[in-house]
């Protein structure tokens, strides 16, 4: 009997607390930079695409719910020709994110990606593609790769010398 | 056998080997780069270190490289010591020191050695902060792409390059961590063997270039254990599909045929497959509205059935470059009488005197006992060109004589950099009887391009000289360089050997007696050697298996009379081309008048441009099927991936829907020899299945979204233990089928292949080695070859001394049909010539790059007049002087084409040039 009305009393007490439920969606939550929602692709600095279509992303995610082709651009750059991540499927855990050698996969704090028709869930290169660096503004994967691109020659990528002169006798 | 210590475990290992090659047979992981098992030791890169100690008491041993010690009884090692760990740790450190962030860029990246190797050795973090060094790139032709800073100067690559596959183009340049690989200037590898370098290279210096063009990473790939199609080697291949694409072919391991290595047209021909001239429906063509409609698969069966409801007037053609099974499917349902292969007859009559000499007299040798062999009589054809893989063993072989001089002062054969040493220029000889130089001239050590007529009395002296008794040697004074001086040559060294071999081939166009002379050269060989050898090439992927079933031996040449005579009303071409065999004007006359063609092919080739009903079916890629190889090898290949829309096996079409097992059943039926045919294929099983995808495997939930978001279930198979899916085993040691892909815990490499075999050199395990049809030769039965003296060559007919004999040339990259459908390797292949020596052109008044007009002449020596084909086949002149005098050469499948049968004569006349113009205004 008395532990019921020691119930009954913490129960009433809570009528008197402050409310937890905010009124979304005309209320925002505040969500952290780092929350892990929808999925961006970004770019390097120089406002090029930054996925280079290496698949770890893909490999990694445990749903297996990213899909994505290679192709090179002329000067031997590698992207992705069409990069799919299927969000029916997704379960934001980020570890396409943490894969990235190139940090162009990202989490972003929007969660907000109901649809009526599932179809929509698919998100496609251009649908994923935005248009800044996202949470990392300086790294740029090919200043550091040793892979030869449009305006970066060979020997010309950070930490690197000039390349070898082969015919060189010099010990 | 001796037994060694390592970490404290004792363990028998084989003796004669070294340790790390003992190591890997144990499974015990130690990492290496410069140790390959084909190219062996040399002890360079210094990654296999171990620590070996000198006797029980010793307790602080010292560092040795395993790949170069050979194991003896009671020795003890350590693997584990932190002395040896710690210095193959600081070891792989300097190497990656100048190593380049390239991984998710880099081709090799999920297969590259040097992952394995670094995670092996346990050095994970970079610590080396100063400058890379880095490389310029070289372009290196169609297939391989150069990537130098990734290179870690493991030498592999001119070993295998120059000392294994006898190339010269590609060499190491520069001094210490410098050191460069590549070629002199930029240009195209010389090699037809240069795509090995792809899987030899431990890095991606030498990646994949058209795999590159549709890349996708090796655990995404499916994979199942194939047969490769573009030659009658049939070494053993992995093709590797990702949605829909045959994105590469690489090598599958089979200890008797290719080994570790494939040849160029094998490695970067698969991309027929892909071609945008593929199959993909099921079409007819309408005569009264001269339209072509798209069928239905029921309605394409139900045309095709109505179609052959007549049976009289019927002619079906079979394929040497289609499957034992669509064949057989083919021939029963149309009955044996109606059945012809795509031989001509003349190629016909020398596979089946193959066939019976296999069965009758010797059987056939493989790969492997050709690069034991110690002694190399080659005639007729460059191996090279027509079945390359041979030719690659042949440079094996050469090698013996330096190797058996090694052993005597007691140097093991896997200590590559000292056998080299001791071998110096010392070779086992190779002699070859060829109409011109070949690909193999460099090793050989005695070359005879002399005109047919007198290679043939060479053969038949070697002969006289080989089943003379051997004691008889007195022979009165030879003449030096006569025939009879090579023949004796020739014949001592054939005689002396061991495992004396003889390497022949069939082609297309050859002279018959100098194939019917070898054949009774090997026989006498045989007689005389049991350990002697034949190795005979035939012309395509399955020739020896068409022939098998088409007992009949009803050829090509009777469908072009039948066609004709006008007697064919319904026309049924399986997978082969007739326009290879014929001029195009007489073929499109001939088919003009046949009313029902009806084409199954994966391909749109010009004889299915003219089909009334197509039939689209599937490439060998995309269907179970058997093959029988140039030694009558019967081997299985396994169905990498489903044919995509209407695209279905030609055996699917020709039976409806009889299961494939069921085929398997009635054609082992056929021939005594075919009885064991299903052991290939294993027992459906519902509990064991071997899994075409890796575990990794990624984007199951999302590669398809495209066309629709819910998953696609993945297809089944019903005709084998494979799964098109992650399901099953993946690859392990225990397996009782071949695996399908080869990785490995750890091993993502190609050098995983050391986890599938119980010793370095043996097969993988679960894998079937094929069954030979012909594994048992009689010696003593009679022999048709031997008792049928070898026709002399003829003379040209009487009336026309201007005739020169014509005999084709062969190419690699030019001849085979699937595999010319491939841009890249039509890149490489060479504008067609007329060829013949420079005394020749200069009694003929005509120069080099000539343009010429040639005319065929028929046996009675009347020209073969016709003004339209001469004119479309005007070719320039090209001047080589290793071709005899008398003797023209044409490319193979322009002879092929002029469909001339027996000998074939040319006359050459320079074109022209006022007399074309006035004709053409
Ligand atoms: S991991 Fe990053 S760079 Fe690689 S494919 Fe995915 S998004 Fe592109
Ligand atoms: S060679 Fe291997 S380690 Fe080097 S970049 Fe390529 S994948 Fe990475
Ligand atoms: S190119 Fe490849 S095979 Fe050649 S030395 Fe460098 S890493 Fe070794
Ligand atoms: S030798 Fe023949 S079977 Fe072998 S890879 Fe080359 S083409 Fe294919
Ligand atoms: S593998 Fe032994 S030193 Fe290279």
């Amino acid at each position: 009997m008395k532990s019921q009305l020691k119930t009954l009393a913490k129960v009433l007490k809570h009528s008197f607390s402050s409310l937890d439920t905010v009124q979304y969606p005309e209320q925002q939550p505040y969500l952290a930079p780092r929350y892990r929602g929808r999925i961006v692709l970004t770019r390097d600095p120089d406002g090029v695409e930054r996925c280079v279509a290496c698949n770890l992303c893909a490999t990694v995610c445990p749903v297996d719910c990213i899909a994505l082709q290679k192709t090179e651009l002329e000067d031997g750059r590698w992207i992705a020709q069409t990069f799919d991540i299927n969000f029916a499927r997704c379960i934001m855990c980020g570890f396409c994110e943490e894969a990235c050698p190139t940090h162009a996969i990202q989490l972003t704090p929007d969660f907000e990606m109901a649809e009526y028709d599932r179809q929509n869930l698919l998100y496609r290169k251009e649908h994923l593609l935005i248009d800044g660096t996202g949470k990392y503004h300086d790294y740029n994967f090919y200043q550091i790769s040793g892979k030869q691109i449009a305006g970066k020659a060979k020997g010309a990528a950070d930490n690197e010398l000039p390349p070898v002169d082969i015919k060189s006798l010099l010990p | 056998m001796p037994e060694i210590n390592i970490d404290g475990k004792t363990y028998q290992v084989a003796a004669g080997k070294n340790l790390l090659q003992a190591c890997q047979e144990l499974k015990l992981q130690l990492p290496y780069f410069c140790w390959h098992p084909a190219l062996d030791s040399v002890g360079s890169c210094r990654q296999c270190a171990v620590l070996m100690f000198q006797n029980d008491e010793d307790t602080r041993g010292r560092i040795t490289m395993a790949c170069m010690t050979a194991v003896a009884d009671g020795q003890r090692f350590s693997i584990e010591a932190s002395k040896a760990q710690k210095f193959r740790q600081l070891c792989i450190e300097a190497t990656m020191t100048g190593h380049p962030h390239d991984c998710p860029v880099c081709e090799e990246a999920g297969e590259c050695h040097l992952q394995d190797m670094t995670l092996i050795s346990g050095h994970i973090e970079r610590r080396f902060q100063g400058p890379k060094r880095t490389h310029k790139n070289q372009y290196l032709g169609p297939f391989i792409n150069h990537e130098m800073n990734r290179c870690i100067a493991c030498y592999r690559c001119v070993r295998y390059y120059r000392d294994y596959s006898g190339g010269t183009d590609l060499n190491v340049f520069a001094s210490r961590n410098n050191v460069y690989f590549g070629r002199a200037e930029a240009g195209i590898l010389d090699s037809e063997f240069s795509g090995n370098l792809v899987e030899v290279c431990p890095t991606g210096v030498f990646t994949d270039k058209t795999y590159s063009q549709h890349y996708s990473r090796k655990w995404d790939l499916q994979s199942s254990p194939a047969v490769c199609v573009h030659c009658s080697v049939g070494c053993n291949i992995f093709p590797a599909e990702r949605d829909g694409i045959l994105r590469r072919v690489t090598n599958r391991y089979h200890p008797d045929l290719n080994g570790h290595f494939l040849c160029d047209r094998g490695r970067f021909g698969y991309d027929f497959v892909n071609h945008a001239k593929r199959t993909e429906h099921a079409w007819q063509r309408n005569n009264s509205s001269q339209t072509t409609e798209q069928l239905t698969s029921q309605q394409a069966l139900d045309s095709f059935s109505s179609y052959l409801g007549n049976t009289e007037q019927l002619l079906a053609i079979g394929s040497s470059r289609s499957s034992l099974e669509n064949n057989f499917c083919l021939q029963s349902l149309v009955g044996a009488e109606n059945f012809y292969s795509d031989n001509s007859a003349q190629l016909e009559t020398q596979l089946h005197n193959l066939l019976c000499y296999y069965r009758d007299i010797q059987p056939s040798s493989d790969l492997k006992k050709l690069e034991a062999s110690d002694a190399v009589l080659l005639i007729g054809a460059d191996v090279t060109q027509s079945a390359p893989r041979i030719a690659l063993s042949i440079r094996q072989m050469i090698k013996n004589a330096g190797i058996a001089k090694a052993a005597t002062i007691g140097v093991a054969y896997w200590s590559a950099a000292e056998v080299q040493n001791i071998r110096q220029d010392l070779k086992s000889p190779l002699h070859i009887i060829s109409n011109h130089s070949t690909r193999l001239d460099d090793v050989a050590c005695s070359i005879d391009n002399s005109h047919p007529a007198q290679q043939l009395a060479l053969i038949n002296k070697i002969c006289s000289y080989l089943s003379e008794d051997k004691s008889s040697d007195a022979e009165v004074s030879i003449q030096e360089n006569s025939i009879a001086a090579r023949a004796k040559a020739i014949s001592q060294d054939l005689l002396r050997a061991e495992k004396p071999f003889i390497v022949t081939d069939i082609h297309a166009g050859q002279s018959v007696e100098l194939f019917v002379a070898s054949l009774k050269l090997s026989a006498i060989l045989y007689r005389q050697n049991k350990h002697a050898g034949l190795i005979c090439a035939v012309p395509w992927a399955n020739s020896l298996g068409l022939a098998l079933l088409n007992s009949r031996q009803q050829n090509l040449d009777s469908v072009l009379q039948r066609l004709e005579q006008r007697t064919v009303k319904t026309l049924v071409i399986l997978e082969t081309d007739l326009y290879r065999y014929c001029p195009t004007e007489k073929m499109d006359l001939l088919l003009a008048d046949v009313a029902n063609i009806i084409v199954l092919d994966h391909l749109i080739t010009p004889s299915a441009e003219q089909a009334d009903l197509l039939l689209p079916s599937a490439s060998f890629a995309e269907q179970h099927g058997s093959w029988v190889n140039f030694e009558a090898r019967l081997q299985n290949s396994v169905k990498c991936f489903t044919p995509a829309k209407q695209r279905r096996p030609a055996h699917r079409w020709l039976t409806a829907n009889t299961p494939f097992h069921s085929i398997v059943k009635d054609l082992s039926g056929v021939a005594d020899c075919l009885s064991d045919l299903p052991s290939l294929y294993s027992i459906q099983s519902a509990d064991f299945h071997s899994a075409r995808k890796t575990v990794r495997e990624s984007g199951r939930t999302a590669l398809h979204s495209y066309i629709d978001i819910k998953d696609i279930q993945p297809e089944i198979d019903l005709d084998s233990n494979y799964q098109h899916s992650q399901e099953g085993v993946a690859s392990n040691l225990d397996a009782s089928q071949s695996p399908a892909y080869i990785w490995s815990p750890g091993w993502n490499s190609s050098e995983s292949l050391n986890q599938f075999q119980h010793s370095v050199s043996g097969a993988i395990q679960g894998a079937h080695p094929g069954l030979l049809l012909f594994a048992k030769g009689q010696a003593d039965s009679t022999c048709v070859a031997e008792n049928q003296p070898a026709d002399s060559i003829k003379d040209p007919p009487a009336d026309s001394k201007s005739l020169l004999r014509a005999l084709p040339y062969q190419h690699i990259f030019a001849d085979e049909e699937l595999s010319s459908y491939v841009a890249n390797i039509k890149q490489l292949s060479p504008t067609d010539s007329i060829k013949i020596n420079a005394l020749q052109a200069q009694r003929l008044g005509l120069v080099a790059n000539q343009l010429l007009d040639y005319c065929f002449a028929a046996a009675n020596g009347s020209l073969i007049e016709n003004n339209q084909t001469q004119r479309t086949a005007a070719l320039p002149l090209s001047i080589d002087d290793s071709i005899a005098t008398g003797v023209v050469l044409l490319p193979a499948l322009l002879l092929q084409r002029a469909a001339v049968s027996g000998d074939c004569w040319l006359k050459l006349a320079a074109i022209d040039s006022a007399a074309e113009e006035s004709a053409d205004a």
